[in-house]
């Protein structure tokens, strides 16, 4: 027998465990360590997840809530221009606080400047007192649907008592106390494409939908 | 009695070197079951681990399916805030004009006479509403025309006008007086709206549109 032979044993034993470490234990714990990973990025997945469905389960116990919330948003800002309902809400305002509106001139809609809604702009002349103004501007500013008044401008009116009735028309003429001014009130709706020629009906934009 | 080995040295060092082969041996198979119980003990864990992977895979999939089925939920609360949104943008610089009107009508000097007022704030959606919110400049004006009856009331009524909330930098730019001695005066004014007054969801949609 060779003098050597345990010296080669040793050595091919090494050789043989340092191959067994590295093709068998190294690459198993590697897998083990990929699954521990696997297993964090899941258990942080289910406390992600914990979260949601707690936020989901918030929604759920508040939607009856959220759907009002909508409906009275889209009160304000209703899908379509509605522009018979627009008139109606500005006679209901000048008729309660005394105010005569001899003009009203809407607008075409236009769209906002980032796009998410159209404006009609109203012009209204109307004539009253100055707490008569001041009263249909409360009630302009407190409508159920959103109405933003951009700018008026009041003047004193010719006092006179004078009324001419045609056929068509009833025109008063202001009396005394009574003080001429133009408001341009801002009205809204979700429908980016109102007014004439314009497809009749909502916009289909998330900010023009239902609530289902 | 002294003992006499009769063996060849030869066959003595061959058994000394078979010892050795033999311990030799014995110790590289215990390295190799060592690494072998790592092994296991490896696979052991793998197990584990992917056992623990596969339940915990388990209750996030049940987790999803719950989720998936209050989705509905949150798309409603998307569109609230959506729509919060679109209300806010649409009340961007709102102004109380019946406030307007009531303030002046309280600081009006009593010898002083309105003969035409305007009011103008910045409309919704306009890049001058969006500069204005970010700067926190004026974000409107009123303007007045008036007579009075001398120039005190003229200083009385500047003097009131910055007294309400939100209505700065108050300036007359003209004052004439009716004819030669009269003491009686027209004038003209503005006075600057800062965010201040602006009603609170007004300020809110301001704010908002600041982020």
């Amino acid at each position: 027998m060779n003098k050597r032979a345990p010296i080669f044993v040793l050595i091919a034993g090494a050789v043989i465990a340092i191959l067994a470490v590295m093709f068998l234990v190294m690459p198993k714990r590697g897998e083990v360590s990929d699954a521990q990973d696997e297993l964090v990025t899941a258990e942080q997945m289910e406390q992600e997840l914990q979260l949601k469905l707690a936020q989901l389960e918030e929604a759920r116990d508040a939607a009856p809530e959220t759907n009002k919330e909508i409906r009275d948003i889209e009160t304000l800002i209703p899908p379509t221009a509605d522009e018979p309902g627009m008139i109606l809400l500005l006679q209901s305002a000048a008729d309660r606080a005394g105010v005569d509106p001899f003009t009203i001139a809407p607008a075409l809609p236009t769209l906002s400047g980032d796009g998410r809604f159209s404006v009609i702009s109203v012009s209204l002349d109307a004539q009253g007192s100055y707490f008569n103004l001041e009263e249909f501007l409360y009630n302009l500013e407190t409508l159920p649907r959103a109405a933003k008044v951009i700018s008026i401008s009041v003047t004193a009116s010719v006092a006179s008592t004078d009324t001419t009735t045609t056929t068509t028309t009833t025109t008063t003429t202001p009396t005394e106390n009574e003080l001429g001014s133009q408001i341009v009130v801002e009205f809204y709706t979700t429908d980016l494409d109102a007014g004439p020629g314009s497809a009749p009906g909502p916009s289909d934009t998330p900010g023009a939908e239902g609530t289902g | 009695m002294s003992r006499v080995n009769l063996l060849p040295p030869e066959i003595k060092e061959r058994a000394k070197l078979r010892q050795r082969t033999a311990l030799a041996v014995l110790g590289v198979i215990a390295i190799l079951v060592l690494v072998g119980a790592f092994y296991v003990l490896e696979q052991m864990n793998l197990s584990n681990a992917q056992d623990e992977l596969a339940a915990q895979e388990q209750t996030n999939a049940t987790l999803q399916t719950e989720i998936s089925s209050l989705d509905q939920f949150g798309a409603l609360e998307t569109e609230l805030k959506e729509k919060q949104a679109l209300e806010d943008a649409v009340y961007t610089n709102e102004l109380a004009f019946s406030g307007v009107l009531m303030d002046v009508s309280h600081v009006i000097p009593p010898d002083a006479v309105l003969t035409s007022m305007a009011a103008q704030v910045g409309a919704s959606g306009t890049a001058d509403a969006v500069v204005e919110t970010v700067e926190g400049a004026p974000v409107g004006t009123i303007t007045f025309e008036a007579a009075s009856n001398d120039l005190e009331s003229v200083a009385m009524w500047l003097t009131r006008l910055e007294q309400v909330k939100g209505w700065i930098n108050p300036f007359s730019t003209t004052m004439t007086e009716t004819g030669p001695r009269t003491r009686q005066y027209t004038f003209s004014s503005t006075v600057d709206l800062s965010p201040d007054a602006l009603t609170e969801r007004g300020r809110r949609a301001n704010e908002a549109a600041a982020g």
